[in-house]
């Protein structure tokens, strides 16, 4: 299939969820009412169940599907491993850290979940660029950085291990994801922080296909490595990063999307598997976020078992 | 960056507390009205013109003060099944229109579930037209306090979970009953008298091993209080404070060969498959597990606990109780 068509199908699936997502929820409203919200001519009630819960919750689901679904597809090519995601460098564990530092040691409490869970994030990415200026080899990197997710996760056992069941609780429900928390203040920072990670995202277009040639043949070819892998790790640091803050750690969309849009694409060209990346990761996760409304079950399960079945399909037909 | 950064992390971090429409302000009620005595997350407070007008005061995880509407509020949505249980001792059940996990309630309610902390269905919530939720927030704000804030819905942490006294937990029935127009301080102050302490030292081991560890409660925690109060001796060296505290099988071991009754063993409800769960034991005694019903009602009656606690290690108690039953 052509790319211009699956793009434009991506588009209109995406187009499609968007308006599911409007229309489909616990109480249920007619798409006159839907219309009138959203050009802020319903009553109180159905405006607010409109924009300050579905809209916003939808467009939530959007920019953390496109947003983890780049991060994902950066660090893949970066370590030219298929098992990478956004969380392979330890950002999750960090934010984790953060968190447990806040909900399990009471820490921090002044920073807020969001905000622990974010400095947790950047913690880490400051210590990463910091080795990342030392090391001349990523795949170094790659292993430090899994280790240092091993060893915080380690720590977040301990703390999680000898903490109170209350607080246990309210750390295990943090893990569980969530989208429908975001307020529109938090949307906007949250929005602000992935699109400033979009930036280098798009300018190192050229450098991730470089990069699928290895790191040695990209050198050769005139491409920074250095500069390169450090826009990588700040771009996905705030894309995964700012997600993982406001909607806890979602798995499974970071690792698999990228899978999914090289399978349709047919392609190993960054130009077109960027884009199709951050579509493709729009739809699942609105997709998920509609079973998860629907069900009242966390999304992480979701995202799960409705993502891994339909990587395994892609596989097996790659086979 | 960095100065957005610092605003970032600003406004996420900030806690709002959500205004409610009220005919008096916060800063006009200046009497005391209730002080618990058992209690210390909460006070009542009134006009100095007008007794029957109160506010309520909460301070954790922050301070928060509601005005209570003449006549108490009418529509409250309640996030925890202990807010349930004292509403039904101030029999205003009628005034619930939402509950988290309402099927779960042993209370003989029907109302819409509005979620759960991680899965809450805003739009239910705001279709029940709440005038006040009642949300728990465990150690810090609670997740869904800025979404309420945004949504405009006024909410108030009621945080009886964190008293460790039995007494001081059910007291908080004394401050969910005054947001409901009801007045539980006689009621509260009966059950306070009935709750009467028994002297002994029965030797009592508690929970079951999660991962080959048995997490025992301190010696000021919520359980180790009704064990000490009903004549009961935990048979393990326990720490100081409140926080459980992890110890290793062999003292577990040890512990359940001394015990005569072992007390909440985790999710056995036979003895077969307490057996299964813990094959190392060679306990004799007898062992007791608690119904849903403890975590609800329990918490609103701690002298009806403590009574079945205290026929349970007296060896009086038939087999099964309103809040414990025995594993056969």
């Amino acid at each position: 299939m052509r790319p211009s068509l699956l793009f434009t199908l991506l588009s209109v699936a995406l187009l499609l969820l968007f308006v599911a997502e409007l229309c489909i929820g616990s109480v249920a409203l007619a798409p006159s009412e839907v219309v009138a919200a959203l050009a802020g001519q319903g009553n109180e009630r159905t405006n607010l169940i409109v924009i300050d819960i579905r809209l916003l919750k939808t467009l939530t689901a959007l920019l953390a599907g496109m947003a983890l679904s780049i991060s994902g597809l950066q660090m893949q090519t970066l370590f030219n491993n298929p098992l990478a995601g956004p969380y392979v460098l330890g950002l999750s564990s960090g934010a984790s850290l953060g968190v447990a530092l806040l909900l399990l040691g009471g820490i921090g409490s002044a920073l807020g979940i969001a905000g622990a869970a974010l400095a947790g994030s950047f913690a880490i990415m400051l210590l990463l660029l910091w080795l990342n200026n030392r090391l001349r080899d990523g795949m170094t990197l790659l292993i430090l950085g899994i280790m240092f997710s091993s060893g915080v996760s380690a720590i977040v056992q301990i703390m999680q291990f000898i903490s109170t069941e209350q607080a246990l609780k309210s750390y295990v429900v943090w893990t569980m994801g969530s989208l429908g928390e975001v307020t529109r203040s938090q949307f906007a920072i949250m929005a602000a922080i992935v699109l400033l990670g979009l930036i280098p995202a798009i300018t190192t277009v050229k450098g991730l296909n470089l990069l699928m040639l290895g790191h040695a043949t990209a050198h050769s070819l005139g491409l920074d490595l250095r500069r390169t892998r450090t826009l990588l790790l700040g771009s996905t640091t705030l894309l995964a990063g700012a997600i993982t803050a406001f909607c806890g750690p979602i798995g499974f969309i970071g690792l698999a999307i990228p899978h999914i849009a090289r399978g349709l694409m047919r392609t190993a060209d960054h130009r077109l598997l960027l884009p199709a990346s951050a579509l493709c990761g729009a739809c699942i996760m609105m997709l998920c976020d509609l079973v998860s409304r629907l069900l009242a079950l966390p999304i992480n399960s979701i995202t799960a078992l409705i993502g891994i079945p339909v990587v395994i399909a892609i596989l097996l037909r790659k086979q | 960056m960095r100065k957005f950064l610092f605003a970032a992390l600003i406004l996420a971090g900030c806690t709002h507390v959500a205004k409610l429409p009220q005919d008096y302000p916060a800063k006009d009620f200046t009497n005391t009205y209730y002080t618990p005595e058992y209690a210390s997350g909460f006070e009542l407070l009134s006009l100095p013109s007008d007794s029957s007008r109160l506010m309520l005061r909460t301070f954790a995880p922050d301070t928060m003060e509601v005005v209570i509407p003449k006549g108490g509020f009418k529509r409250i949505v309640a996030m925890s099944s202990t807010y349930v249980a004292y509403l039904q001792e101030a029999d205003a059940l009628s005034v619930l229109v939402g509950a988290s996990s309402p099927q779960y309630l042993t209370a003989k309610v029907d109302l819409p579930d509005v979620g759960y902390e991680g899965a809450m269905d805003y739009e239910t919530l705001l279709a029940t037209k709440p005038e006040l939720v009642l949300i728990y927030g465990i150690g810090g704000p609670s997740t869904i306090a800025d979404k309420l804030d945004a949504l405009s819905v006024p909410y108030i942490y009621i945080s009886d979970f964190q008293e460790q006294q039995p007494l001081g937990r059910a007291e908080w029935q004394v401050a969910v009953a005054a947001l409901a127009g009801r007045d539980l301080r006689t009621h509260f102050g009966q059950i306070a008298t009935n709750y009467t302490p028994a002297p002994g030292s029965v030797p009592i081991m508690l929970n079951a091993p999660y991962g080959g560890t048995w997490f025992i409660p301190g010696k000021e925690g919520y359980a180790s209080q009704f064990i000490a109060d009903a004549g009961g001796q935990l048979r393990i060296e326990q720490a100081e404070g409140t926080e459980s505290q992890a110890i290793n099988e062999e003292r577990a071991l040890v512990a359940l060969t001394e015990a005569k009754v072992w007390l909440c063993p985790g999710q056995a409800s036979t003895l077969s498959e307490l057996k299964q769960a813990v094959p190392k034991s060679r306990f004799t005694g007898t062992v007791w597990n608690q119904r849903p019903d403890f975590y609800e009602s329990g918490a609103a009656r701690p002298d009806r606990v403590l009574a079945e606690l205290k026929l349970i290690f007296a060896g009086e108690a038939p087999d099964s109780l309103h809040y414990f039953y025995k594993l056969k």
